[in-house]
């Protein structure tokens, strides 16, 4: 089991790994190309601070359904709509990118 | 990106229609990317999608009553409203008001529209519309120029378009600029959700088939015994399809919710 488990993660990490390493020996030369580094950090940015407002929201509105459970319906719909627009604001960023990167 | 496959649909419709679409654009001075094919597919299965919902919802409507409803019925006006109050008409009952019953068969149109659009790439063979930027941009046109319409024939031009000056007078040349802003950006904002939000989901599908197919074939390089790793390319990405549909229905319900939001914005009684 043990074994499995290792090789299963060696072979992940090889199937991430291996297209960069391809990439870097076939145009070896010249500049970096930030095109292809700057979007990584803007979308672990981006999803990262997402993550933590959607997390914010989930959470104080589970804690007022528990105080007030009858108010279940309004809350759901206010969350909802949060979570919505917080989202929307890492899509921005995945599609800047997509739309540079191609 | 460049080089699309092309659906069964696609070769259809441009069968059908091809030469005279062909001809328009020619006509209007446009690049025609593909002059053999010049419908692409999304518009292809923007067609399909009306088609087969006029098709349905004419079916129904023969055979809606009040004594017997069907299943279909009953599930039709789920849509509408259920216990839930997620339905098109629940939300314009709590958000709009009282008349919020008129705005429904354009509101209604629209989120069945994506509701359908962003559900048929599960059939396969097609693909969803609202995965190309154009199509999202289109839906999102219309409801920004149905609400703006609304705003006006509620309060007339002048009276609307002192809503966009803010409260106080004397803060209006700030005011004017944020608001028309807003106003855009909820133009830009409705059409990147819907299309990014679909366009990931096929994409992570996509993503996770690759690293899955990766790693069956380099176990399978190690030792035949890994041959049974055949089964995670086969079921693991299967999980994705399920947020597909998840996905869908979450962003057809906001695509339903927001223009709502923006209608009772516009024709809101000032106090």
């Amino acid at each position: 089991m043990k074994r499995l488990a290792t090789f299963l993660l060696i072979a992940w990490a090889l199937a991430l790994l291996t297209p960069p390493a391809f990439a870097a020996e076939g145009g070896a030369s010249g500049a970096t190309n930030w095109v292809l580094i700057t979007p990584g950090f803007a979308m672990a940015i981006a999803s990262g601070l997402c993550g933590y407002a959607q997390a914010k929201a989930t959470a104080s509105a589970c804690e007022s359904i528990a105080r007030n459970p009858g108010a279940t319906a309004a809350i759901r719909f206010a969350l909802i709509l949060a979570l919505v627009l917080i989202e929307s604001m890492a899509l921005y960023t995945f599609a800047l990118i997509y739309l540079r990167v191609k | 990106m460049e080089e699309q496959h092309l659906l069964l649909v696609t070769k259809l419709v441009n069968w059908l229609a091809g030469k005279p679409v062909l001809w328009l654009l020619t006509a209007l001075r446009l690049k025609v990317k593909n002059p053999e094919y010049p419908i692409p597919n999304h518009m292809a299965m923007e067609l399909l999608v009306f088609a087969l919902a006029v098709v349905f919802f004419l079916w129904l409507k023969r055979r809606l009553s009040v004594d017997r409803p069907g299943a279909t019925q009953l599930c039709a006006e789920m849509l509408l409203t259920n216990p839930m109050g997620v339905g098109a008409g629940d939300l314009l009952g709590d958000i709009v008001g009282h008349d919020g019953k008129r705005y429904l068969p354009m509101i209604g149109s629209i989120g069945l529209f994506v509701l359908l659009s962003n559900l048929i790439s599960l059939i396969p063979g097609l693909e969803s519309p609202t995965a190309q930027s154009s199509v999202p941009l289109g839906c999102a046109l219309t409801v920004f120029l149905y609400y703006n319409w609304c705003g006006i024939r509620k309060h007339g031009p002048l009276r609307y378009s002192k809503h966009f000056l803010g409260p106080v007078l004397p803060l209006a040349p700030i005011m004017l600029p944020i608001e028309i802003v807003s106003n855009l950006a909820r133009l830009l904002s409705l059409t990147v959700r819907l299309w990014v939000n679909m366009l990931v989901s096929e994409l992570l599908y996509v993503l996770f088939l690759g690293l899955t197919l990766a790693l069956f074939l380099s176990g399978r390089e190690a030792s035949p015994f890994w041959n049974i790793l055949v089964v995670v390319p086969l079921f693991g990405p299967v999980v994705f399809i399920a947020l597909h549909i998840f996905v869908g229905i979450l962003q057809a319900f906001v695509f339903t919710l927001l223009p709502i939001i923006y209608v009772s914005g516009a024709v809101a009684e000032e106090h």
